[in-house]
């Protein structure tokens, strides 16, 4: 059992130090102590405005470099790679807890994919625009959807006309998004570790997406069918 | 109804009134349209008889929504923009996934 954490950047780079104090004190069996780190990407000078970063190396060492004294009790492993068709089966298996910060549809439509081939598997995931943003939770029990994929009723994940990043060509430019604030990566950081946690001590969530707008303070849980 | 129900009712949307606050709520939600957009909710009254589409343009800035916003559902069922409503329904604009912007390599 392992938990993965793909994107280590607005996201993900503050989901998971709190991520790894769930899980060294979690009384529970199922919360993991072995954590993959996984991003392609490096911290550039103007990250440091959202994310956490120490150092401008790759995102997924310089998290596991910053996190690995502070929690000897887990194993932390980094993968500083993109997630792609080749590796995903190696960075994605049964049994594991699967969070997702990445900020491309085609990811998002590949791990869904993939996970939709295992046998058991949770995949939380989160993406916000500036002010708003929605977590899904899609989970497999036994080979079968416990909850609906990340691409139900989101046709723009389904066809994403994004690309994965490690299917960009050397010097490509991924096209510049919405400004991205710290409070919004925050909030989808808190509400990925908050859903995991309802489910480590309940096996089961009341919803399978939430969303959430900071500009009228209101959140809304929905459970697909 | 007796006398005394007589003298204390009061109409509310053709009915009468309700002791508890919260089935007065319920009753009153259960005669408007709902509509959701990712967080935020609005309740609508009067809207009998108006497509999807108008809807979406006359929600457009109050829910913020968008061009993206493709795929509606009313009462849980996928839709057009030619839908005809009834009035009563629950109507989602399903929000896109965030998808937060990436820097410049």
């Amino acid at each position: 059992m392992r938990a993965v954490l793909i994107g280590l950047g607005g996201i993900g780079s503050h989901l998971a130090e709190p991520l790894c104090r769930t899980l060294v004190f979690s009384k529970k069996e199922q919360a993991p102590k072995r954590i993959l780190l996984i991003d392609g990407d490096t911290y550039e000078e103007k990250n440091r405005e959202r994310q956490r970063c120490n150092v401008l190396v790759n995102k997924a060492d310089a998290t596991r470099e910053a996190l690995g004294p502070l929690f000897p009790e887990l194993r932390l492993e980094a993968k500083p790679r993109f997630v792609d068709k080749e590796n995903i089966f190696l960075f994605i298996r049964k049994g594991d807890a699967v969070f997702l910060a990445v900020d491309n549809h085609a990811t998002r439509n590949l791990v869904s994919s993939h996970v939709g081939t295992l046998t058991d598997v949770l995949l939380i995931s989160g993406g916000n625009e500036t002010y708003d943003g929605n977590i899904q939770v899609y989970e497999r029990r036994n080979g079968k959807d416990v909850s609906p994929p990340l691409s139900f009723l989101h046709p723009e994940i389904e066809s994403p006309k994004d690309k994965n990043p490690a299917d960009l060509a050397c010097g490509e430019l991924v096209a510049q998004g919405n400004v991205q604030l710290l409070t919004t990566n925050l909030t989808i950081a808190s509400l990925m570790l908050n859903a995991y946690v309802r489910w480590l001590e309940r096996g089961e969530l009341p919803y399978t997406e939430m969303y959430f707008d900071l500009l009228t303070g209101n959140v809304r849980p929905v459970k697909r069918i | 109804m007796d006398e005394r129900e007589q003298k204390l009712s009061t109409t509310v949307i053709g009915e009468n009134i309700v002791d508890n606050p919260d089935q007065l709520r319920a009753a009153i939600v259960e005669k408007q349209l709902t509509v959701y957009c990712g967080a935020n909710v609005q309740r609508l009254d009067n809207v009998a008889g108006m497509t999807v589409g108008t809807l979406r343009g006359r929600m457009r800035e109050i829910l913020n929504i968008t061009r993206d916003h493709q795929m509606v559902r009313v009462n849980g069922a996928e839709v057009g923009n030619d839908f005809v409503l009834k009035g009563t329904e629950e109507v989602e604009f399903i929000k896109p996934a965030g998808e937060k912007g990436s820097a410049l390599r």
